[in-house]
């Protein structure tokens, strides 16, 4: 079972992780409705912000200048844009050009045998006091009773993407988690909870599970200025009460894909998608290309597809 | 029918069977399929919520009940950008009653979430960037997906489906557009990725 570590991007977790039993990964059932109706009165105050498309501020040193509107004018732009800007304190703030930063905290998937990987930080090994407790690490009878042989390709794993180039190999799911279960020892080496399960509506994060803290910019951007901590994990973004650490809500779903200044775009991005709001400043042209990702817009040369600079939407 | 891949232990045949959803539907459905490609038409913004959207949309009432049971409207109806493809109700109905009931079941949301992700693509894709795309692809457009794999888009005549063969989900109707959402109507659910 040849798996290979996918390592850009990823900080994979070397806490134990103590999961107080899979169990808790059942969480209540049916709130959605609920949820997207508390959220409307959210919205509108997002869609506020996010409705008037800021303008950026453009910074020179920012990759190739090619056909960019100078940083001067694009800033004339901005105050032009704000004074005509009617919706006061939630109005949208100017955009920000950045390349990298902040964004290190994401989990990056790479593109693996015609489908994504998403290496997860998840805990590795197998430490004698969790086996012992059997609160993580399972002894081996309790391993294969996860799966052994016959079970592992069920079709519904198909769908995930936490498996990579050996999907379905050695993981198995049980209650809300993902098993990776070492088919010599028995034991299960690694334990991912997933969204949907551990990580759900109603559910406690994780305990000592590392708490994935995104980057500023998109706990701004997924957060909506409310009190809730911001998580990610398994591909979304939680909203998770600080104080109790009871998971909220899915703030978001991210693609976790790998964009980089002055790299190719990743594979997949090749229709125009840049949201409603901020289309007539990140227009396509033949000089440039945008597209829309996790929060972010990227500006491409549309000769070499080469990502020339990130672009948050929100301050 | 996709019951082929039957395992011994009930509660991993529970969900081998839940989320066999690809092959499933390739077989229950028939090929009397609406060719009503509206893909050029723009929608006007119908909502600023995905899920109010959909909500009111007759033929997606169980895409509507299982974005609850998955708890994704909030998500869908943040911050974040999205063009969702959603099977219409006929897609879903031809599932087994047990199958539908299965996948709505809490110890199967982890694989409902699963399914639904891979119909998620991140941005605002209206109709006008997707017949862009395809035009400028000779008819084939790769899109990312929040789920397992990328999908692909191809013209056939005048419809666009979505991967290719005879059961290949389709894009019925005229898109909804919804804040900054935008869903497509499927006939089928999108297979998983080989």
């Amino acid at each position: 079972m040849q798996t290979k570590l996918f390592i850009a991007g990823i900080a994979l977790l070397s806490l134990p992780l103590s999961l107080p039993a899979y169990a808790q990964g059942q969480g209540k059932h049916g709130q959605g409705s609920e949820k997207a109706s508390e959220k409307g009165s959210e919205k509108s105050k997002s869609g506020e912000r996010k409705g008037g498309a800021g303008q950026a501020d453009r910074r020179s040193d920012k990759g190739p200048d090619k056909g960019r509107k100078s940083s001067s004018s694009a800033n004339k732009q901005i105050r032009a844009e704000r004074k005509s800007d009617q919706r006061g304190d939630n109005g949208p703030a100017a955009i920000l050009s950045r390349g990298q930063e902040g964004r290190e905290n994401l989990r990056i998937r790479s593109f693996e045998n015609g489908r994504y990987a998403r290496r997860e930080p998840s805990f590795q090994g197998c430490p004698p006091g969790l086996a012992k407790k059997n609160n993580g690490c399972l002894p081996p009878g309790q391993a294969r009773k996860l799966g052994g042989a016959d079970d592992r390709a069920t079709n519904w794993l198909q769908y995930a993407n936490w498996f990579g180039g050996n999907r379905g190999d050695d993981w198995r799911y049980d209650r809300g988690y993902a098993f990776r279960v070492d088919s010599a020892t028995g034991l299960a080496r690694s334990i991912m909870p997933l969204v949907g399960g551990a990580l759900f509506s109603g559910n406690p994060w994780p305990q000592n599970y590392t708490d994935y803290k995104v980057s500023p910019y998109q706990e701004r951007y997924f957060g909506s200025r409310q009190a809730d901590a911001i998580r990610y994990a398994d591909g979304a973004i939680f909203r998770v009460d600080p104080e109790t650490r009871m998971i909220g809500s899915i703030a978001g779903l991210l693609t976790g894909d790998d964009w980089n200044v002055g790299s190719p775009a990743p594979k997949g991005y090749e229709l125009y998608n840049v949201p409603s709001a901020y289309r007539s400043q990140y227009a396509d042209s033949g000089s440039n290309s945008y597209r829309y990702n996790d929060g972010y817009v990227y500006e491409i040369d549309p000769t070499t597809q080469l990502v020339r600079q990130v672009i948050e939407l929100i301050v | 029918m996709g019951h082929s891949n039957r395992l011994r232990r009930p509660s991993i045949q529970k969900l081998s069977m839940v989320v066999a959803l690809s092959a499933m539907l390739g077989a229950c459905q028939d090929n009397d399929r609406q060719a009503s490609d509206k893909g050029t038409v723009e929608a006007s913004p119908d909502s600023n919520l995905l899920t109010s959207a959909i909500g009111d949309a007759a033929d997606l009432s169980i895409s509507t009940r299982l974005i609850g049971t998955a708890q994704l409207g909030p998500a869908l109806d943040g911050e974040g950008s999205y063009t969702v493809f959603l099977p219409v109700d006929e897609a879903w109905e031809s599932l087994e009653e047990a199958e539908l009931q299965a996948i709505e079941s809490a110890d199967n949301r982890p694989q409902l979430i699963s399914v639904l992700r891979q119909h998620i693509a991140p941005g605002y894709v209206l109709a006008t960037d997707l017949e862009k795309g395809l035009a400028a692809g000779n008819g084939v457009v790769t899109l990312t997906t929040m789920g397992a794999a990328p999908i692909t888009l191809h013209r056939e005549g005048e419809a666009v489906t979505l991967g290719q063969g005879k059961d290949a989900p389709r894009i019925v109707g005229a898109p909804i557009v919804a804040g900054n959402d935008v869903v497509y109507r499927i006939d089928r659910l999108i297979p998983p990725p080989e």
